[in-house]
């Protein structure tokens, strides 16, 4: 019996190991997206330094824009923090279009919906991850 | 046809008299009330100052006749058109800075000796997602709003709350972050925004466009914000052709600019040291700092080529508006109402929009930029006159043109209440004082090419809004003879509706 025990407990301790390692999911709903045209260009990161340009994201997506509101699930996630990016490539040239002054001319967002004149800083658009999360980002 | 004489001579005093009489009852009702006691003294020298910015709750103003003292003038037929912010508060949430109000156009409609006024909102895309939303739902230039959605660029919290220009048969309400939006000009409905070209989507575009004297449009974009140390834009655009050529021009620094000016070869820039610098700033204008040591620049721009560009120091200060400038033998002079600081912007926006006062903000005086072009040399020329607001006869810009602004008494340094023609070759001032509890906005210069069956050496008009915040609250339009305000007015149009201030106007002939 007291075998038994350990074994249960060995098991599960090494089950939960698992779902702070891999199993997290992160559900984000893309809201008031305006052309049903083209993708939601989505990038995950888990860095400051790789949300900087440093280094690339720890998932992206691409996410069909078909209606005014999409959602998308990042799966097999490990605990932690995240922020997100994202551009509305509406004419799917693969970019994000400026005008000359770099002010945006495609549907653009960042979790926590932050970031005023400019690209919020990572510490801004931060969130937590644990188990499964969601969070909703407003396609500006 | 009555000659422009025979108005000035023999009709006009007796009207001017009958005008002065009745703008005068303010100031007598408040000498009277101070011997019906203590009371209804306060009563009448309660002067309501918050009136001036006084949120409109309405979409638009149904046409109202004016009411006329005085007689306007034979050949005053057409539309006098301003914007300015009149959504100042939604609910219990009211702006804190002058500029964040959604614009509404105020018409004067001049016709037959009457004055019929109506007015409308610009159904900007902010206006309308706010309408729907009977709420503000984006941050303002100077306004942190709570629960705000975030906007994806310039035109998303455009207020199109600025200026007016009439081009290619459409009225132009602009704004200066983001594009000019097209309304007709008859019914005030707004048609959308205006792209010049496809490529300049969304960029800044200023309220102050300039037109040459070949009827060509000159404007820029002030972009503080972009590139290393912030850029502005130039545009050239012609009528029916549209855009023409454009060139964005670095700036050494990111100050914050509003107007320009031009001769017949150069355009004419002042960069103050107010800088987009301030990393904490919550909102737009909370992001400028102001960093005198920096001093101040100005930009020449070559017209024929605009990749031609000379700078010249000079010393700290500010500018919103332009005079005239004119430039001969390598000699550039440009009329500018010069701030020594940038307290107007930093603290008396959000003072005016608390209390209807402003007190602790500098005032802007005449002054004269003096450039040499061969040894790049400028110098600064500040007159003892407050002015702002300036606009001029641009039709043959001299060194001795006039100025037309409002101006500040001592009676009343809290607001502009005095009318001012300025010539500053020579500093000759004619001005009209207005009683107390008179507030005055951008005077305009009606042209004789905009007077029917005037004479080319005709003087023209002036006309100026008013807003009256003393005992008998009213709205109104005052005509004066151009080359002699101190007179008084000729003719009044008022009205019991009252309007916010706002900022500026155009005169439409016809």
């Amino acid at each position: 019996m007291k075998l038994l025990n350990t074994l249960l407990t060995v098991t599960l301790l090494s089950t939960a190991l698992c779902v702070s390692a891999k199993t997290s999911q992160l559900n984000v709903t893309f809201k008031h997206i305006e052309k049903n045209e083209g993708n939601l260009m989505v990038a995950l990161y888990n860095s400051k330094a790789n949300y900087k340009g440093e280094g690339s994201p720890v998932q992206y997506a691409s996410v069909p824009a078909s209606a005014q509101k999409v959602s998308y699930t990042f799966k097999d996630l490990e605990k932690g923090t995240y922020a997100i990016k994202l551009f509305h490539d509406v004419n799917n040239n693969g970019k994000m279009d400026t005008n000359m002054f770099g002010i945006p001319q495609e549907g653009y967002g960042f979790s926590n919906n932050v970031g005023k004149f400019g690209e919020p800083d990572f510490i801004d658009a931060a969130f937590a991850v644990d188990g499964i999360s969601a969070i909703e980002i407003i396609v500006r | 046809m009555i000659s422009t004489n025979s108005h000035k001579n023999q009709a006009s005093l007796p009207r001017r008299d009958f005008i002065k009489q009745s703008l005068s009852t303010v100031a007598v009702a408040g000498i009277s009330s101070t011997l019906m006691g203590a009371s209804k003294c306060f009563a009448a020298t309660n002067y309501d100052w918050k009136l001036g910015w006084k949120s409109v709750e309405q979409d638009s103003f149904a046409p109202i006749k004016m009411k006329v003292e005085g007689k306007l003038p034979h050949g005053l037929n057409g539309n006098y058109l301003r914007n300015g912010p009149a959504k100042l508060q939604r609910d219990k949430v009211r702006y804190q800075h002058w500029f964040d109000g959604d614009g509404m156009v105020q018409k004067f409609s001049i016709q037959d000796g009457g004055i019929t006024h109506s007015g409308q909102y610009v159904h900007t895309f902010k206006y309308k997602q706010e309408e729907k939303a009977q709420r503000f739902l984006y941050n303002g230039t100077g306004t942190v709003i709570e629960n705000a959605l975030p906007g994806r660029n310039n035109d998303t919290i455009n207020t199109a709350n600025t200026a007016l220009q009439m081009w290619d048969s459409e009225l132009l309400a602009l704004w200066e972050g983001g594009s000019a939006y097209r309304l007709d000009a008859e019914n005030l409905q707004t048609k959308g925004i205006k792209t010049w070209h496809d490529e300049l989507a969304n960029m800044p575009f200023s309220a102050h466009p300039l037109i040459d004297q070949n009827g060509n449009m000159w404007n820029c974009g002030f972009a503080p914000y972009a590139g290393k140390s912030g850029k502005v834009i130039v545009y050239y655009i012609e009528p029916k052709k549209g855009l023409q050529k454009s060139q964005v021009i670095d700036l050494p620094f990111r100050g914050f600019m509003h107007d320009f000016a031009q001769t017949e070869k150069s355009l004419v820039f002042v960069v103050p040291p107010y800088t987009f610098t301030n990393g904490k700033g919550k909102t737009f204008v909370d992001k400028f700092q102001w960093q005198p040591q920096l001093g101040a620049r100005l930009l020449v721009v070559n017209k024929d080529d605009l990749s031609q560009q000379q700078w010249f120091e000079l010393p700290a200060g500010f500018v919103f508006h332009f005079g005239h400038a004119t430039e001969e033998n390598g000699n550039l002079q440009v009329n500018m109402c010069w701030y020594d600081n940038a307290n107007l912007m930093q603290q008396g926006m959000s003072e005016l929009m608390r209390s209807g006062n402003q007190i602790n903000a500098d005032r802007a005086f005449a002054a004269t930029v003096v450039a040499n072009m061969r040894t790049g040399q400028a110098k600064l020329v500040k007159s003892q006159t407050t002015l702002e607001f300036p606009g001029f006869d641009d039709r043959a810009v001299m060194q001795n043109s006039t100025i037309y602004g409002v101006s500040h008494s001592q009676q009343a340094l809290e607001h502009a209440d005095t009318l001012m023609a300025f010539t500053p070759y020579d500093g000759e001032v004619d001005s009209y004082r207005y009683p107390k509890g008179v507030m005055v906005e951008e005077p305009i210069l009606v042209t004789a090419q905009q007077i029917a069956g005037a004479s080319e050496t005709h003087a023209g008009y002036i006309l100026q809004t008013f807003l009256d915040v003393g005992s008998h609250k009213k709205s109104g339009v005052n005509v004066f003879e151009a080359n002699n305000l101190q007179a008084g007015p000729i003719a009044q149009a008022s009205m019991e509706r009252t309007l916010p201030l706002g900022f500026h106007g155009t005169y439409v002939a016809g």
